[in-house]
């Protein structure tokens, strides 16, 4: 980046910045290239490969495994981390919980305070994951929301909120649809969808 | 104080100027242990750039959700979970080191 600090956008089609931390964060990410840290051929590299994470090949098949096999479900449930990588897939760098949807239990994921999300196994996470109603309201009233997505629960079962705001990220382990017993690994993770892993849909 | 799976504790409402990972629905509200978890790097330390941040357990906590919202439209077994790092709790049965007159 030129010394002069002209502060020309990063790309031609690139919006000037509106607000005082798009500022901040422009004016900290261009300190850092200069200081020799990142390049910004790096930094396009790390975005791209953020966007390449699919969640349809990805979260889908950790959990179409799980729906298979009963040991490395056991696994997931007991060190998400270490099981993933022992399938050869990146569970990413943060401490993972699989949270496992039962008959009796349906689990959600929210981070009230920014957007916490499992990205090496579903990828960026959805808009709605990121508004602020989503995260004010799933926590409050996670019934009328899930609702909302489609999905209503019987009172007896019980919905278990998870605020990812610290430490733990979350995936949603679905129930495995009934009638499903003949289908190949590969077909069932095409039933597992993004919804499901983050608990706002049945799978 | 630590603290242990099934211990009932008490998130406490402090003051904190800058970064924390305390959201302000569950300050000043009672759960239960349900994990321990870390030690981890206190956030208010880490997000000032401290090379070596004290490190504390950080416990996941289970609240009712008809004790976090009094007109809660749920059943009374619906929970909310949350992870909350060491000094911010304290056990829901004693005196609050925050606010010890309240």
């Amino acid at each position: 980046m030129a010394r002069d600090h002209s502060h020309s956008p990063p790309r031609p089609d690139h919006p000037p910045p509106q607000t005082r931390h798009r500022f901040l964060d422009l004016a900290l990410n261009e300190l850092l290239i200069e200081r020799g840290l990142y390049t910004e051929a790096e930094l396009r590299d790390m975005i791209a490969s953020i966007d390449s994470v699919d969640p349809s090949t990805h979260g889908a098949r950790v959990v179409a495994r799980s729906w298979i096999d009963a040991d490395f479900r056991r696994r997931l449930l007991n060190d998400a981390n270490a099981a993933i990588a022992d399938i050869g897939m990146d569970p990413g760098t943060a401490q993972l919980r699989v949270l496992e949807n039962t008959p009796e239990t349906h689990n959600v994921v929210v981070c009230t305070l920014c957007s916490c999300y499992p990205r090496a196994l579903l990828g960026r996470p959805p808009a709605w994951y990121r508004d602020r109603e989503y995260r004010a309201r799933v926590v409050r009233e996670p019934r009328a929301v899930l609702a909302e997505f489609g999905l209503s629960l019987a009172e007896e079962q019980t919905v278990r909120v998870h605020d990812s705001t610290a430490e733990l990220r979350f995936l949603v382990l679905p129930e495995r649809p009934a009638g499903t017993g003949h289908l190949a690994e590969s077909e069932l993770a095409g039933l597992v969808t993004r919804d499901g892993m983050i608990g706002v849909a049945k799978r | 104080m630590s603290f242990h799976a099934g211990d009932t504790v008490r998130i406490l409402r402090r003051d904190v100027a800058g970064h924390h990972r305390v959201p302000g629905y569950v300050m000043d509200r009672v759960g239960v242990v349900t994990e321990v978890l870390g030690p981890e790097a206190v956030p208010e330390e880490a997000a000032l750039g401290h090379a070596a941040p004290a490190r504390v357990p950080v416990y996941r906590v289970r609240l009712d959700q008809t004790s976090l919202w009094p007109r809660y439209e749920g059943p009374s077994h619906d929970t909310l979970e949350i992870e909350v790092h060491q000094h911010w709790l304290a056990p829901a049965d004693g005196p609050d080191p925050v606010r010890p007159e309240t």
